[in-house]
């Protein structure tokens, strides 16, 4: 590209305006030889894509079993050749571009001589030729781009083929005898799953306040008191306790009467103890209040 | 209401007869305290005197407390045979045989029980367990709270 616009540039600042039809000359050339790869291109492409097709029924109509395994290998040679051609195509196609720049190149920096000398009857067709010389160029560079196109679906295509091909010749069933399952769930630890698992968690979502509400408190609590007499096991404890307690006051008055009583006869010498029998009407019976 | 059937009482020693009238000094004190105040305070409501706490002299301290004791001691000797200290200390006041008393005696008793106090400690000589005014009125104060224990307790005193 640089060579070609340095010699555009050189030719032009050696030759001046003359110079104009030489760029032309080359561009139309540049054009018809993309054209021409293009066509070659288009061509192998369209000629990979029958033998493929050809050859693939006719295995299958006459081989039976056999042409599951020419199949493939047809594939792989159709897929060669389309990447031969894509490599080509791939390489003539940057040749084209880089003409192209370079014709692009040369047209810029001419440009200023064309203008100068337009308006010049004699330079007319000239120009008209160098027009013509850009159209070439376009319709080249679109020829290309869907040659390019087509090469990249082929591509895919044979991947898709050879990927179904290799998965056709894996025996699962082996695979799977093949896999020690004991082995692996042995290596699963289990403890430390349990460990990672937050029964907290778990149990914090819990509603327990709903199972509560399930559960009829009130009633069971009615049941519970209806089974045992509270009133009369209040009254037993606390009466009794309150008996106990002042049952050990009169205890004590009662024992310290007798011990004062045995000081101060001691301290009077007396000998015979103190009568202090009452014979009469009970005075519990004749008391209103039992104790 | 008398049951004619002859039953061993025993008379009361002195610690349990001065620890019932304690409290029957307190419960006094406290009750009159609390009549007094209650008594102000109706009259504050219906009567529209300016409250105030009772500030009452020496006297009239006395004077109150004379009379809700008396009148105190003569309504449960004559109602029930004990008071409130006599229940505690498991005693019953009656008459010499055994007979609840009637209201002259029960006044009498009272009147010597607040205005002669010493009185009860004739008790500590007394060969029978009798205080002054046990013997002027023909009265005895016995235990009374349970059969078996003063039985017990009796046994054990007159042992010689």
């Amino acid at each position: 590209m640089d060579d070609r616009a340095d010699l555009g540039d050189a030719n032009a600042r050696r030759q001046g305006v003359p110079d104009t039809a030489l760029i032309v000359a080359t561009r139309v050339a540049a054009g018809a030889a993309i054209m021409a790869i293009a066509s070659v291109a288009a061509l192998v492409n369209r000629r990979g894509d029958g033998d493929g097709d050809g050859d693939g029924g006719g295995g299958n109509d006459g081989g039976g079993s056999d042409g599951d395994n020419e199949e493939p290998s047809e594939d792989v040679d159709r897929t060669v050749r389309s990447r031969v051609a894509a490599a080509l195509l791939a390489g003539l196609i940057g040749a084209e571009r880089r003409a192209a720049d370079a014709v692009q190149e040369a047209r810029t920096r001419i440009q200023p001589v064309v203008d100068s000398a337009r308006g010049n009857p004699l330079l007319r067709p000239i120009e008209r030729l160098l027009s013509s010389g850009d159209d070439l160029v376009d319709r080249g560079r679109g020829d290309a781009g869907e040659g390019v196109d087509q090469v990249l679906q082929a591509w895919d295509t044979v991947l898709d083929h050879l990927v179904r091909d290799a998965l056709r010749h894996v025996d699962v069933n082996e695979l799977a005898r093949s896999v020690d399952v004991d082995a692996i769930v042995a290596r699963v630890d289990v403890q430390g799953i349990v460990e990672r698992v937050d029964l907290d968690a778990v149990v914090g979502r819990v509603d327990i306040d709903a199972i509560v509400r399930r559960l009829d408190i009130a009633d069971l609590a009615r049941r519970f008191l209806e089974e045992i007499d509270i009133a009369q096991v209040i009254r037993e404890s606390s009466g009794s306790l309150a008996d106990e307690t002042v049952d050990i006051v009169r205890q004590r008055g009662a024992d310290a009467d007798d011990r004062v009583a045995g000081f101060v006869d001691r301290i009077l010498r007396r000998t015979d103890a103190r009568d202090t029998r009452v014979v009469g009407r009970s005075p519990v019976q004749s008391g209103g209040e039992a104790s | 209401m008398t049951a004619d059937r002859a039953a061993a009482s025993y008379r009361a020693g002195f610690v349990s007869r001065l620890g019932a009238g304690v409290l029957d000094a307190i419960v006094v004190v406290v009750g009159t305290a609390l009549i007094l105040v209650v008594g102000r305070m109706v009259a504050a409501v219906f009567a529209g005197f300016a409250f105030s706490f009772p500030r009452p002299s020496g006297i009239e301290r006395y004077g109150a407390l004379s009379v809700v004791y008396v009148l105190y001691l003569t309504f449960f000797w004559t109602t029930t045979g004990r008071t409130p200290g006599n229940y505690l200390a498991g005693l019953r006041v009656s008459t010499s045989d055994g007979a609840r008393l009637s209201v002259p005696r029960a006044f009498g008793r009272a009147l010597i029980c607040h205005f002669f106090p010493v009185g009860l400690l004739w008790v500590l000589i007394s060969r029978r367990n009798l205080a002054v005014q046990d013997i002027l009125l023909g009265t005895a104060v016995v235990y009374d709270w349970n059969a078996r224990r003063a039985t017990t307790l009796a046994t054990g005193s007159s042992g010689p």
